[in-house]
């Protein structure tokens, strides 16, 4: 399911119109990057926890190459499934 | 920060972002994550645009071990949600390490030392290549009849070499032929002091040889004028082929008979060569100018002065301040020249402040100093 079924999807349930529905959705990814930058943790009821994580950086070594790279620490957006959505799987 | 929101959180946010009120938010955010969650149960994934993808990934059964009491187990194969957060999401959450990058790291010394090694490598062949080139393409070029008779000879030669004396007339050809390959290589790599005679015949001979082959070889080139161009052509890949073998050959002779053999011969040649052996001597003045260098080369063990007219190349000795020495009286007793107080300080490493300020019992270590030769 791309996007754009997704939105249509929406549309068709809250009455409103795709670009409602686009204009909503980008208020709340916007809403929920900015919670991620202060590393807010999200917990949706019934589907799981977003949070950010923080990686270490680490050597890795290209098998192919045998060259040694050094990968910097990072952040990442992980998501979690929330028991109950799991139990459903 | 490391706090955590709900759903409710989410929909003020939104709430405050869109005109819409807080309760629609709620229900917009519940119905977002049911309808991800139903396509997720039926097994479709589920991109949205600006937060990332969803899929439901399935997990092989694999067998596993109970930590505790080491039995074996299996773990059923199974589906799991995964999550990849959009580019631009990533690379929003990444924002405080945006900066940095993966970098390759230096290999150990080792494959830095092989490299090295295969690149003097290629170096000197590289260097040998040109030697050849030009020693072989003169000879091919100014006359090319002059070149096919050369490969008789050429076969010939190995022998030749060995004994100079048994053909007179043929022997002046080959051998220069076979000298001035040879010696280059050798005079690169192994013994430069080895062979200064020789040296000079490479060029006047090759230069010559065309000339001297022509003159001898007219009577042949009538036999060999029939010959095609297609021949002549193999004819060049052949002769380079033995000029190379020659040079080889050549070279094992050189190194196994020294030059005593081509001393003779070559005596012989420079009187016929006449103008170049004179540039031949251009080797012999090269090792004086080692020792010179020598000067150079220690005195780059130590701090100089810049365009100073003595070189600093050591210590002549060492003196331990005493009440009343001053550097400029150091160097009047040990250079007959106060002026030359800036060697001492330098040598020593002083600032000019300290050098003004010494104490008594200060080591101070008086350059050995030799004149600069421009």
């Amino acid at each position: 399911m791309n996007n754009k079924e997704f939105v249509a999807e929406m549309a068709e349930r809250l009455n409103l119109t795709a670009k409602e529905v686009s204009s909503l959705l980008v208020g709340l990814t916007t809403e929920m990057a900015e919670r991620f930058e202060e590393e807010t943790q999200v917990s949706i009821m019934g589907f799981g926890n977003f949070e950010v994580k923080k990686k270490l950086e680490r050597v890795i070594i290209n098998p192919s190459t045998k060259q040694r790279m050094l990968v910097p620490p990072k952040m990442v957006l992980s998501f979690k499934p929330s028991n109950t959505f799991k139990d459903k799987l | 920060m490391d706090s955590k929101i709900t759903l409710t959180d989410l929909a003020d946010g939104l709430a405050q972002r869109k005109p819409i009120q807080k309760k629609d938010a709620e229900s917009f955010i519940r119905t977002m994550f049911d309808i991800i969650q139903e396509r997720l149960l039926a097994g479709e994934s589920v991109k949205i645009k600006g937060l990332g993808t969803f899929k439901v990934v399935t997990v092989d059964s694999r067998e596993s071990v109970n930590v505790k009491t080491g039995e074996r187990f299996v773990i059923d194969s199974h589906s799991k949600v995964t999550f990849a957060p959009d580019k631009a999401m990533g690379d929003r959450v990444n924002r405080p390490f945006a900066d940095f990058e993966t970098v390759t790291l230096n290999d150990a010394t080792k494959t830095e030392d092989m490299e090295r090694i295969d690149s003097t490598v290629a170096n000197t062949e590289e260097v040998l290549a040109p030697l050849i080139g030009e020693a072989t393409e003169p000879v091919i070029e100014p006359e090319q009849e002059s070149v096919i008779e050369p490969e008789p000879v050429v076969e010939s030669e190995p022998e030749p070499v060995v004994e100079p004396e048994p053909e007179p007339v043929v022997e002046p050809e080959p051998e220069p032929i076979a000298e001035p390959e040879p010696e280059p290589v050798v005079e690169s790599e192994p013994e430069p002091v080895a062979e200064p005679e020789p040296e000079p015949e490479p060029e006047p001979v090759v230069q010559e040889e065309p000339a001297i082959a022509a003159l001898v070889d007219t009577p042949q080139k009538a036999e060999v004028g029939a010959d095609d161009v297609e021949k002549r052509s193999r004819w060049r890949n052949i002769i380079f082929l033995c000029l190379m073998l020659l040079l080889v050959a050549g070279l094992v002779l050189f190194l196994i008979f020294g030059p005593k053999g081509y001393d003779a011969q070559a005596v012989e040649k420079e009187d016929t060569t006449k103008v170049e052996q004179t540039d031949t001597v251009a080797p012999v003045p090269v090792k004086p100018a080692a020792p010179t260098k020598s000067a150079e080369e220690m005195a780059a063990d130590y701090p100089q002065i810049t365009n100073g007219e003595y070189w600093i190349v050591g210590t002549k000795a060492t003196r331990v301040l005493e009440k009343g020495d001053d550097l400029s009286k150091l160097a009047l007793e040990y250079y007959g020249d106060k002026h030359l107080i800036n060697y001492i300080i330098r040598f020593n490493g002083f600032s000019a402040q300290k050098a003004s300020n010494l104490f008594v019992g200060t080591e101070v270590k008086i350059p050995e100093l030799v004149k600069r030769e421009q």
